[in-house]
């Protein structure tokens, strides 16, 4: 059982019901939908052919992740198997206080965005703030970067230091691509 | 080997999955007898590896080879995160050792979360100053 927040259900049902068609359809499963309330439930369709034991928890992280600010294109990325989704809920760690959430979520973001493009492009993820959550798109290894730089910023590390952490990551990943691609064969 | 086939045998298995380990544990219906049982740390060398995705699926196929071989036809599964005031929602392995216990050719009845949520909890760990690295 899901809660959609208002302001998403119209993105997760799509023009003319096209987005939640499609979830249905890949995963063979159908998605019942209160769009007054909000209330959403994730049920099985035995007899279609894309049906998987797996994919009612899929779909229901496809809606979460729609329901946490990413676009349907981006939340479709956790269809298949490798990518992951992560879910920070700021009130869980910093407390009930507006402005202090407010500060964290502006820190994630940086000037411009720049902290969030920068965290995207390093660690190879897809970084979503909204409402009170933060959230994070990624395969099993880049996710367990991006999760660190985060929880980093949250903790109050300064930008530079997080900027470094995430470039030393990079370059060691890029450094190690580099050296199974010469690796001599015998 | 004829009463075995006509007759369907069913089992339980719980995943429980963290951000450390994956531990999978098959048993039957009233959860006492254990079946099979595996865990991210037995099929891994390194100790980081415990949790990914790679050793939970190793684990599935460990324990749905052991469950076929005791004369299982169908399983149900049960998943579950550290849960009370730890992470609520199962880590990376869970959805990798489910595929692959569907995928070995066992029968999957229904699949359950069953990470305890507390309605109000203890204090998380970590003291006032958060948890510093």
């Amino acid at each position: 059982m899901l809660k959609i927040k208002q302001a998403r259900i119209a993105v997760l049902i799509g023009k003319n019901g096209q987005t939640k068609e499609e979830i249905e359809k890949r995963l063979g499963v159908k998605i019942d939908l209160d769009s007054k309330t909000g209330d959403c439930e994730v049920v099985a369709n035995i007899n279609d052919v894309n049906y998987d034991p797996v994919s009612i928890l899929t779909a229901q992280k496809v809606i979460s992740a729609i329901n946490r600010g990413f676009n349907p294109q981006k939340a479709m990325l956790l269809m298949d198997e490798e990518h992951d989704l992560e879910i920070f809920n700021l009130m869980m760690i910093l407390g009930k206080s507006e402005n202090r959430i407010k500060r964290i979520k502006g820190r994630i973001i940086g000037r411009n965005g720049e902290m969030r493009r920068a965290i995207e492009r390093y660690s190879e993820c897809l970084v979503s703030v909204f409402g009170k959550m933060v959230a994070i798109i990624g395969t099993y290894e880049n996710l367990q970067v991006g999760r660190k730089a985060v929880s980093m910023i949250i903790n109050g590390m300064p930008h530079h230091s997080v900027l470094k952490y995430l470039e030393k990551v990079y370059n060691e990943k890029k450094k190690e691509e580099f050296r199974q691609l010469y690796k001599p064969e015998f | 080997m004829s009463r075995r086939e006509s007759k369907k045998h069913w089992a339980i298995v719980n995943i429980f999955s963290s951000y450390n380990n994956t531990i999978v544990t098959a048993t039957d219906l009233s959860g006492q007898e254990t079946f099979a049982k595996c865990s991210g740390g037995m099929v891994v060398k390194a100790d980081r590896d415990q949790s990914n995705p790679y050793a939970a699926m190793q684990c599935g196929f460990r324990v749905a080879t052991e469950l076929k071989d005791k004369g299982i036809t169908g399983i149900h599964i049960k998943v579950r995160a550290p849960g009370g005031n730890k992470s609520q929602t199962p880590g990376p392995g869970a959805q990798a050792c489910i595929r692959a216990l569907a995928r070995s050719g066992l029968m999957v009845g229904r699949i359950e979360e069953v990470t305890p949520k507390s309605h109000d909890h203890c204090r998380r760990k970590g003291g006032h100053r958060g948890r510093r690295v």
